[in-house]
């Protein structure tokens, strides 16, 4: 390695596992099975009756009086049926809700956990608990952590990336912030309308222009590299230039979509006539030409379609909203995991499904469920992740977990021992001790790892 | 690895010793990685982290202090030797065997427990492994035994906690370099290393970096002039933020904004340029409310004492229920508790909310006494202002009173019943009753009618006397804001807009609005007492006052409600009597509502009138009660009615009315005033302000004078009321495993903050605000003394500037650091006097380039063999190139500016602001939560979460692509093109050089001349400008502006 590409790997995020390959490692603690990330973020909280925990039960009990030990409360409450039917698919026979026909076509790769807990019915601590297992926010993100653990796999790439549309979630950006990590482990944010990368664009409209300016200065820089007796962080400086230069060519690339084939773009949705869905198919075929050119970690948010406080919001308009989401997700989340196994990289991508918590079995209005932190599904698949399986159990109303409870510190251990990474080895010493994603929590769910 | 770099790109440099450096980077990161915790996986760690959470989460609530089911309790380790009905429930040293270890394995012939889900594999191995190691248990409230050793043992000897001494000055051998004490110790470090400081930077150079560290500009002028500027105040208060975590919106869904936030930041600066002692600073940030002496400024008309008290609100909050999710507030104090111990001691004093402090000697109980003061304290609003003159309305006001009782007297002959409806209680109730009644018969239906109110109103005071307590006196509340004041029986509130004179005729009671209802006021209750259900007040007011129940603390948690009524009603509060948590009433003007602007959808009112600073309220009686029913209104008022023979008819039935009425203008009682009132309301009497022309010019010479008088100024901040209240410990700190209390205290241990329990009359932050600014205080001193050295060289003398700890860096230079802040004690805690002896330093004017033999010795400089170069930080970038092109706009102080948006997010309050800041500095730049400044944040400004007392300095892409292409950037290069345009310059080389001078405060070089005319000319063919009119090109410029901006010289100080 030289020294200058060892300049531009601390640029974008110079981590872990690029510290130990230096030293001839292969990787961090242990042998990984994914080198990379995608998260799919479903936020507002995803019925899990209506999505992978099928609860029939909750069929026979419609309309009666409901009594639930929860953070809602009302005189009116009732049991709800789930609104929509189940399948058994694959050669698992799990059983898949009709919301999601694509994903349940994979559903031999996936591992289902049925049995997620989280620790709040609150949007705003869910989600930041999701993301940085603190309620609080000031904490690093997951993707963040990741690229601060492995580093970038392309040095002119970011290493975390988050494909976003312009709301803000509750919780805020903080969601997906580096928080006490160096800023080079920050999220490089993609937006799915307008300009995609902040000033990525140049600012001058012939690009002799911004040649002729980045001459002079690049001479003028060196003369101060020199008279400074080669401070390091100006030279640090003045290679950032040139791969800012590169990265400007190098991104609209790596976007550019017209490289994919007609059928490509028709499998991600991309001629849907819905806008939201459209949105979200170009969102998740940049995620996996990203995750090609050598992105560690990439987080795709969903479309805010209804309401303020996140997608699968649906205290109202359950049928209307959930089926209208689920069109949105569904159809590009399948074509990503085709496209993957296609490639071949499917393997060695870890792929999580997951938002913030589950909805309640019963409904105040006849029309919507509320928020329900102790029992919601969420599912893993790819790289280190044993397919066909489901995981942990909920009661028969889908309100408790009475089996293998799964907690989002879990979570975040399974996902880093897939990545070759023990939860309990990546610290970062901030206020006074060694911080981790995991605080002093978590074990690894064996049984969904390969 | 890497000697063979790849010099073609970048030239031909000497950076040999570079990647040497970087190799140690390397190694020094990864030896963290594996190297074992200092504390390896200790019994009380392992116990702490993976067995007592597991317990105090499943088991204790059957299985602890409230309940013990088959008589089993798991809540320590005695308990669980003895066992329950079943016998003893552990066996240490063999978890097979121990009955706790069956039944979370769910074996056959055990009770499975817990009764829910069954735990996690890892959680039943943990507790399975910890029962094997011996089951260790660590007594959770006090220190054990064991750790009690080690606490005194650091206590008293770790170097920090020991009292500051003012340590001899050392011998140098090159005895004519040092020009003050600083450089004495300095010159010591090197001299014993062998190494020779830098030369002194060339004037230029010097002059720039000194104007860049004191004020943020370049080129501010010499140490005085710079001292002096009120730019000074501005680098320092930014400084300062950033250990504050300053934001201005608390996140979370809604992003609510903190009230007042800003005035705080104008505080900050004030003091700063005022050199407000730091000790005194201190008492003002922890009790700036309780002072007996605050420091108020005559020009600003303001209290500044009690501003400081805001840093304790300035952290994140949720509006969510407080009694179904108590962690929200208790996150709030943890916060607040470790942003004062990071900020004033350097301590990491957070650590100990779930267990006592692994690193330093700081118990929970340590935490919890924090805790108890800072819960003892009161969430509120403040008001700054110093009271109001409002010179003549005693008069005008008299005046107005007076037309209008000649008005009303006239009126009384013409005076009928006309009103659409009223409730028996009104005045006007009997007359409209009697209206329609046959003339025979009046007498008789009249003596009816006065039976029935005699009969009603006699079970109406009966019921009230039976089902309500009077609840305190107002003298037992507290009291705020400029409006609130007691107002007689029949005094007035004067309408300050639109055709009325009056809003209203008061009862007796505390009114914000007997002059103007643009004054504030806040009416806050003792705590409430447990005793009833609801407390129930008597309240009028309008346009957002409001009144709410505060349940610990929750500012802004829901549920308050607007007053609607000029007229007084009863109001329903709940008093929470059902849970332990602390609640207080508020009834409080809009100013005062830390929820106003709310959330979309909450509020019905017009952006103008949520503009409006118009808000009042009435506060007249408080009772306390159970029955879900408020007091019914009582009839007294109307026994005058009834007095004497019944009327005949309605004629003598007015002329009753008349002659009560004119009694009723004369008097001067509530009775009085709900006839007044009545007839008002019903526009009986007039309120017209153009009733005559002498009432039209009292109310408009009234109104012409309000219309003068500032609106009032508040800030969030903490305030005590009454007796303050001790805290439990929380065991695991989880609020539903309340322990022994621990009386309100700082730190029991640590040297000489070590302090007794506070006393009952108040929170106990004004003892906690000495302690802290103590000069006996070992720690508060060096922190600041740190800081400021951190700021002026990049790195504290103690790297960790947060952390003085057992876990924080050594100081590089300990008699230095105790030096400086022995002296800063002694010259009065003047941070500009340390400023001052810092940069007149040889130290600090030492060039920014070393010789290569100090390197090799020390490569990390820690010695400070040269001045260390850096880039600037995010606002010195963004202020720089504002300065640099002209359009920096000097204004201090003000109202936030939004940062621009791409995107803006109203609904959580991001809005979107002008793309150049309205060409303000950085720190007048709004700093929100859940989505900050993009520009400022590329470039390391810190988040608003937690105290920050040095920031990251990175070198990222993201920064080349802000300076290449940001809009920002791009279009204030454009600005500097049109001023240069216009500059008068005869030559491109001569219009290069004041460029150079007015960005870099330097001369251009010859060679550099050439460059950049040789760069104009090319951009003069690129931009098809004619070769002899490139001077008057803006495209040419403002691309060789933009040049500029992007130069490493020009956001480095060196």
């Amino acid at each position: 390695m030289t020294r200058r590409q060892a300049l531009q790997l601390a640029s974008n995020g110079f981590g872990w596992l690029a510290a130990s390959s230096l030293l001839g490692q292969q990787s961090l603690h242990h042998a990984a099975k994914a080198k990379r990330v995608v998260f799919f973020f479903m936020p507002g909280g995803v019925s899990h009756m209506e999505s992978f925990d099928p609860k029939p039960k909750l069929a026979e009990l419609d309309g009666k009086p409901a009594k639930l030990e929860s953070y809602v409360s009302g005189p009116n409450r009732k049991w709800l049926r789930p609104l929509w039917e189940f399948k058994q698919h694959g050669q698992c026979g799990a059983p898949v809700s009709s919301l999601f026909p694509n994903i349940a076509r994979h559903i031999d790769d996936l591992a289902i956990i049925r049995s997620m807990k989280s620790e709040f019915p609150l949007h705003a601590r869910g989600n930041v608990f999701l993301h940085t297992g603190k309620n609080t926010g000031g904490f690093p993100s997951l993707g963040s952590w990741i690229t601060y653990g492995l580093g970038t796999a392309n040095a002119n790439l970011p290493g975390y990336v988050l494909l976003r549309d312009a709301y803000v979630p509750p919780g805020g950006i903080e969601n997906f912030s580096n928080g006490f990590l160096p800023a080079s482990h920050q999220a490089t944010h993609i937006r799915d309308e307008g300009p995609a990368v902040d000033n990525i664009r140049p600012g001058d409209a012939d690009a002799r222009i911004q040649r002729a300016k980045l001459d002079a200065l690049i001479q003028q820089d060196r003369e101060l590299l020199k008279a400074s007796h080669g401070h390091q962080e100006i030279e640090a400086a003045i290679v950032n230039y040139e791969m800012a230069y590169r990265m400007q060519s190098l991104v609209p690339d790596v976007l550019d979509l017209a490289k994919e084939s007609e059928a490509t773009r028709r499998m991600y949705g991309l001629d849907a006539e819905d806008k939201p869905k459209r949105l979200y198919g170009l969102q998740c075929l940049r995620a996996r030409r990203l995750l090609e050119a050598g992105v560690r970690f990439i987080e795709v948010t969903c479309p805010n379609l209804v309401g303020q406080n996140g997608t699968w919001d649906q205290h109202d308009h359950l049928k209307r909203d959930h089926e209208h989401n689920a069109a949105v997700t569904d159809q590009a989340i399948g074509a990503f995991l085709t496209d993957l196994k296609q490639r071949g990289m499917f393997e060695d991508t870890l792929i999580i499904w997951a938002g913030e918590f589950g909805r309640t079995p019963d409904t105040g209005n006849g029309d919507g469920r509320d928020h329900h932190p102790f029992c919601f599904s969420i599912w893993l698949a790819g790289g280190g992740i044993k397919g066909g399986v489901t995981h942990g159990e909920t009661d028969e109303l889908g309100d408790r977990v009475v089996r293998d409870p799964v907690t989002i510190h879990d979570l975040h251990a399974t996902i880093l021992h897939t990545l070759g990474i023990n939860h309990e080895r990546l610290t970062y010493r901030f206020g006074g001790r060694e911080q981790r994603l995991t605080d002093v929590f978590g074990n690894v769910v064996r049984p969904v790892v390969a | 690895m890497a000697r063979e770099a790849n010099r073609s790109a970048i030239g031909n440099i000497a950076y040999h010793y570079l990647i040497d450096e970087w190799v140690i980077i390397v190694a020094v990161r990864f030896s963290i990685l594996i190297a074992a915790p200092l504390f390896a996986q200790a019994d009380a760690e392992f116990f702490e982290s993976r067995v007592r959470p597991v317990l105090a989460k499943n088991c204790y609530a059957c299985h602890g202090a409230k309940k013990q089911f088959n008589g089993l309790r798991v809540d320590s380790r005695e308990a669980l030797l003895q066992g329950g009905k079943r016998g003893a429930a552990m066996l240490p040293g063999a978890p097979g065997e121990s009955l706790i270890v069956r039944a979370i394995r769910r074996e056959p012939g055990v009770t499975a427990m817990p009764a829910g889900s069954k735990l996690a594999a890892g959680e039943i191995a943990s507790i399975e492994e910890w029962i094997r190691r011996g089951a260790t248990w660590p007594t959770g409230n006090a220190p054990a035994a064991e750790v009690a050793d080690w606490y005194e043992r650091a206590a008293g000897t770790h170097w920090s906690f020991q009292p500051v001494k003012a340590p001899a000055l050392p011998a140098v051998r090159n005895a004519a370099w040092p020009r003050n004490e600083i450089d004495r110790f300095i010159l010591a470090g090197l001299e014993a290393k062998g190494l020779t400081p830098a030369p002194p930077a060339n004037p230029q150079t010097f002059a720039r970096r000194l104007s860049l560290m004191l004020t943020g500009l370049p080129a501010e002028g010499d140490v005085d002039r710079l001292l002096g500027s009120p730019h000074f105040g501005e680098q320092w208060a930014r400084h300062w933020m950033d250990v504050m975590r300053y934001g201005e919106t608390r996140g979370y869904e809604w992003n609510y904004e903190v009230v007042g936030a800003w005035r705080y930041r104008d505080y900050l600066i004030r003091a700063f340029n005022a050199d407000v002692p730091f000790d005194r600073l201190v008492r003002e940030h922890v009790a700036g409310d309780l002072l007996d002496q605050p420091r108020t400024n005559a020009r600003e008309r303001l209290n500044e004492s009690v501003i400081g008290t805001t840093f304790f609100r300035l952290g994140e909050a949720g509006h969510d229920d407080c009694i179904k999710f108590r962690e929200l507030s208790l996150d709030v104090v943890d916060n607040q508790i470790d942003t004062l111990g990071k900020a004033f001691q350097g301590l990491t004093l957070s650590c100990a909310r779930c267990h006592n402090h692994k690193l330093d000697p700081i118990p929970t109980a340590d935490y919890y006494g924090l805790f108890g003061i800072l819960n003892s304290s009161r969430a509120v609003t403040h008001t700054i202002d110093l009271p109001q003159p409002f010179p003549d309305a005693d008069a005008l006001k008299r005046g107005i009173r007076v037309e209008l009782t000649r008005l009303w007297t006239q009126q009384l002959d013409t005076l009928r019943p006309d009103a659409k409806k009223a409730a028996c209680d009104d005045p006007v109730f009997p007359w409209l009753a009697m209206r329609n009644t046959a003339p025979e018969r009046f007498a008789e239906v009249w003596r009816e009618l006065a039976a029935r109110y005699k009969d009603e109103g006699a079970a109406r005071e009966q019921f009230n006397r039976a089902s309500f307590t009077p609840y305190l006196d107002w003298s037992a509340w507290s009291m705020g804001g400029l409006g609130l004041r007691m107002a007689r029986s029949g005094d007035f509130a004067p309408a300050t807009e639109g055709e009325r004179v009056l809003t209203s005729i008061v009862p007796a009671g505390l009114h914000t609005n007997l002059y103007t209802d643009r004054w504030n006021g806040t009416l806050r209750s003792p705590l409430l007492p447990k005793t009833h259900k609801y407390v129930s007040l008597r309240l009028m007011g309008g346009r957002l006052a409001s009144r709410r129940t505060v349940l610990d603390n929750c500012a802004i948690g829901e549920g308050y409600k607007p007053l609607q009524n000029d007229s007084p009603v009863w109001h329903r509060l709940d008093t929470i009597a059902v849970e332990k948590l602390p609640a207080f009433i508020e009834v409080i003007t809009k100013a005062d509502n830390p929820r106003i602007p709310d959330r979309p959808g909450v509020l019905k009112e017009t952006p103008d009138e949520l503009a409006s600073p118009r808000s009042y309220f009435g506060a007249m009686r408080a009772v306390l009660h159970d029955t879900a029913e408020t007091p019914r209104e009582e009839l007294s008022h109307l026994a005058r009615l009834f007095d004497g023979p019944a009327p005949a008819s309605l004629d003598e039935l007015a002329t009753r009315y008349r002659k009560l009425a004119k009694q009723a203008l004369a008097g001067q009682t509530d009775g009085d005033v709900r006839w007044l009132d009545s007839f008002l309301r019903h526009g009986m009497f007039s309120n017209d302000r153009n009733a005559s022309p002498k009432l039209a010019e009292l109310v408009a010479a009234y109104r012409a004078l309000e219309a003068k008088l500032p609106a009032p100024r508040v800030v969030d901040g903490l305030a005590d009321a009454g007796a303050g209240f001790d805290a439990p410990i929380l065991i695991t700190g989880d609020p539903h495993s309340p322990g022994a209390i621990a009386p309100r205290h700082f730190l029991s241990r640590i040297g000489h903050t070590k302090s007794a329990a506070f006393g009952a009359a108040g929170s106990g932050r004004r003892e906690l605000a000495e302690v802290l600014a103590s000069p006996a205080n070992p720690l508060t001193a060096r922190v600041m003394v740190n800081r400021v050295w951190h700021h002026m060289f990049g790195r504290g003398l103690v790297a960790t500037v947060d952390n003085f700890g057992r876990e924080g860096e050594r100081p590089t230079h300990p008699a230095l650091l105790d030096y400086l802040a022995a002296r800063f004690i002694e010259e009065g805690w003047s941070v500009k006097k340390l400023v001052r002896t810092i940069v007149e330093s040889r130290t600090f004017q030492q060039a920014s380039v070393s010789n290569k033999s100090a390197q090799d010795v020390d490569p990390r400089n820690t010695l400070l063999h040269h001045f260390p170069a850096r880039r600037l930080p995010a606002e010195g970038v963004r202020d720089s190139i504002l300065h640099t092109s002209g359009r920096l706009d000097r204004t201090l102080y003000g109202p936030s500016i939004a940062p621009p948006r791409d995107n803006p997010q109203d609904y959580r309050r991001l809005f979107g602001g002008p793309l150049d800041g309205a060409g303000r500095r950085s720190i007048y730049t709004q700093v929100t939560r859940m989505e900050g400044s993009r520009f400022l944040e590329i470039f390391d400004y810190p988040s608003p979460m937690a105290a920050r007392g040095a920031r990251d300095v990175t070198n990222v892409p993201a920064q080349a692509l802000a300076l290449m292409n940001d809009p920002f950037v791009m279009d204030q290069a454009q600005v500097w093109a049109e001023r240069l345009v216009h500059d008068g310059a005869m030559s491109v080389e001569s219009r290069v050089n004041s460029m150079f001078q007015l960005a870099l405060n330097r001369e251009a070089s010859p060679v550099e001349r050439l460059r950049f005319a040789g760069l104009a000319a090319e951009l003069a063919s690129l931009h098809k400008a004619p070769s002899d009119r490139v001077l008057a090109a803006t495209a040419v410029w403002r691309d060789l502006a933009h040049t500029i901006f992007n130069l490493k010289e020009f956001v480095y100080i060196q």
